[in-house]
């Protein structure tokens, strides 16, 4: 019987199969040859082997040319879908590496799921922060500097809305949901600056700059610079505001230039 | 497979794809969700894939529960965050590399150390192990060191060929060892991948120079070099320009082995055969240099062209005769690419390319000042002699 991570017993067995390959080959720092994939999966090897090259044939895994497998750029591709169908994700690290004022820092790309935020990458940094940001983690819109981003474009109603269906508990502070009115004022005056903050709505002792990232208008994405409070100085915060937008922008251009990851400029421009 | 989620204009529907059917078809429906701008709900998704709406509930609950797709608050389907985090593991981990060996042609020309310390330099950031050999320009030493290369356990091969078809066995000896070759420089027959200087768009820059400088007449003479590729590239890319300056002839070809020292007998032999020759252009600094050097010492005068850029041949840049361009190469860049390459192969990545050919520069004398020569900094070099000793 094959069940899902999530504990149902599967009607796609293959499905589930694909999906443990998947992540078996994510979890490895190797590329994976078809009898260990089999022995860490506890999987057949003929099942393996057949999920693989169908696999591989999607440009879901890719083949070494010793016939191991890793995973392939087509889930990058998949990934896009996340957002907008740009290729966000692919250029972040490049965009944060880009803003040597943050260099240290914890930044994250999010986009907005209902009344939550999820985050979809993080390039971690030096100092630990009260909350550990990492790929799935949800957090409430209206907390989260990435949130506010999303929230700061949308109209009022739908603002309130989403307050409506938010959790008023986020991370080591309860109970600040508020009110629409109130998140509406504070949007607009912290668009003023440039740039968006969480003043530890998220955690306690943790603040976070955020800029969006932007097509035709919509927010696609969110960038978020995370640090330890009691590391702000004003200059430092404007700074750290600064850099988020910085990264944002970033990530705007390096998404629109045309060419492939692998070309000669990503390449010859590192 | 494999185009972008956007600007797709059609998802792939050839839902029988590959061996395990059902996983193509999860595949092609994540496909047509990535694709779409506001998510899809299932009648959507059954007309995109043609499938009937029944069937693909079922894969769609199943990668619902995979987080492979999620359900947003309308109902619509959309990419699940599972996607990013084996997105973010396709970025950052493709195996990494633990050691390089890099072969060079020699360490006379300053501009392999200059390739070298790229290269070592690379390596140290990535915290990978650069071990460098020297072949002394002997094409049999190279061979032997190969050879040996390919049982040593490094994980890729970096070469700089001291004779681009001659080496062909050696790399072919390393590449049966599984270990990817990557030539760097000039081509090397059976290689992975070539990252070189464009050569051919050199010699296009130079000779362009040379037919304006000689207003479309003139005698030339081409000293070429070692039996490389980017050699014969230069050439071809030099005589492809002057095809334009019907009156400029080519009266003589040399050949050189790339040093200054046959650059000097090199130009004893034009003196002799050729004393009134208006232009040599030879294929690299060095030889330039050595030709420039008889030329001088003998009172005789000619334009000399030449390819890399080389802060021997800026200082002797000079408008009336003697160096008056050259064509710079980036051996820094070079070895940067050489090893960024090797990386890509070392993870199984599919290559998107064979040849990675990186661009040059025409300096002239009024454009000397703003071009810094690339082996102004005296790279720290490695200590070539010792490790090549250990083969």
């Amino acid at each position: 019987m094959i069940r899902t991570s999530a504990g149902r017993v599967m009607k796609s067995p293959a499905i589930a199969k694909a999906v443990a390959i998947l992540d078996d080959l994510a979890h490895s720092n190797e590329l994976g040859a078809i009898s260990a994939i089999a022995r860490r999966t506890g999987m057949a090897k003929s099942s393996v082997a057949d999920i693989c090259s169908t696999l591989s044939v999607l440009g879901l895994l890719s083949r070494g040319r010793d016939g191991r497998y890793l995973l392939g750029r087509h889930i990058v591709e998949l990934a896009r879908g996340l957002v907008g169908g740009r290729r966000l994700i692919e250029v972040f690290a490049e965009a944060c590496d880009a803003a040597p004022e943050c260099r240290d820092e914890t930044v994250t790309l999010s986009i907005l799921d209902g009344s939550d935020i999820v985050i979809v990458a993080v390039r971690h940094g030096r100092p630990t922060l009260p909350i550990t940001p990492r790929i799935g983690l949800r957090l409430p819109a209206w907390a989260t500097a990435s949130g506010r981003c999303f929230l700061s474009v949308l109209p009022a109603d739908e603002v309130a809305e989403i307050l409506t269906g938010a959790s008023a508990t986020s991370a080591g502070v309860a109970g600040r949901l508020p009110s629409s009115s109130c998140l509406m004022a504070e949007l607009a005056t912290q668009e003023r600056a440039g740039y968006f903050v969480d003043d530890e709505s998220t955690a306690a002792g943790m603040t976070g700059f955020g800029a969006g990232v932007k097509e035709g208008g919509a927010v696609v994405a969110a960038v978020v610079v995370a640090t330890r409070s009691d590391t702000l100085t004003p200059e430092r915060a404007r700074r750290l505001g600064a850099a988020a937008h910085a990264i944002a922008a970033e990530c705007e251009t390096r998404a629109s230039s045309a060419d492939d990851a692998c070309s000669t400029r990503g390449i010859a421009s590192g | 497979m494999g185009a972008g989620a956007k600007g797709r204009e059609e998802v792939s529907v050839d839902l029988g794809a590959g061996r395990v059917p059902a996983v193509s078809r999860a595949v092609a429906l994540l496909d047509a969700v990535a694709a779409s701008d506001n998510g899809l709900t299932l009648s959507d998704i059954a007309r995109s894939l043609g499938a009937p709406k029944s069937s693909l509930f079922n894969i769609c609950e199943a990668l619902v529960g995979e987080r492979l797709l999620r359900r947003d608050v309308h109902g619509r389907y959309r990419i699940g965050i599972r996607i990013a985090e084996f997105a973010a593991a396709q970025l950052n981990h493709p195996p990494r590399l633990k050691a390089v060996a890099l072969v060079v042609q020699n360490f006379t020309n300053p501009f392999f150390h200059a390739e070298a310390h790229a290269i070592k330099a690379a390596g140290a950031a990535a915290s990978v192990k650069v071990t460098v050999f020297d072949s002394g320009q002997t094409l049999e030493r190279q061979l032997e060191q190969l050879r040996a290369l390919a049982t040593s356990g490094t994980d890729a091969v970096i070469l700089d060929p001291v004779d681009s078809e001659g080496v062909a066995t050696g790399v072919a000896a390393v590449r049966a060892a599984g270990v990817p070759v990557v030539a760097v420089n000039a081509g090397a027959s059976g290689a992975d991948a070539v990252v070189a200087t464009d050569n051919v768009q050199a010699g296009e820059l130079i000779g362009r120079h040379l037919g304006a400088t000689l207003r479309g007449t003139g005698n030339v003479i081409v000293v070429g070099g070692t039996r490389i590729t980017g050699n014969f590239d230069r050439i071809s890319g030099f005589l492809s320009a002057l095809r334009d300056f019907p009156g400029i002839r080519i009266i003589d070809r040399l050949d050189g082995d790339n040093t200054r020292q046959t650059g000097r007998q090199v130009a004893r032999v034009i003196l002799d055969r050729h004393p009134y020759a208006t232009a040599v252009f030879c294929i690299n600094d060095p030889t330039a240099l050595g030709v420039l050097q008889t030329f001088e010492e003998q009172g005789a005068s000619a334009f000399i062209l030449s390819v890399d850029g080389s802060s021997e041949a800026l200082r002797s840049l000079h408008t009336g005769g003697g160096i008056i361009a050259t064509a710079a190469q980036n051996p820094h860049e070079l070895g940067r690419v050489a090893f960024q390459v090797a990386e890509l192969l070392h993870s199984g990545a599919r290559m998107p390319r064979r040849t990675w050919l990186l661009p040059t520069e025409l300096i002239v004398p009024g454009k000397a000042d703003a071009y810094s020569p690339w082996d102004v900094r005296e790279p720290n070099v490695p200590d070539a002699a010792s490790a090549a000793g250990a083969l």
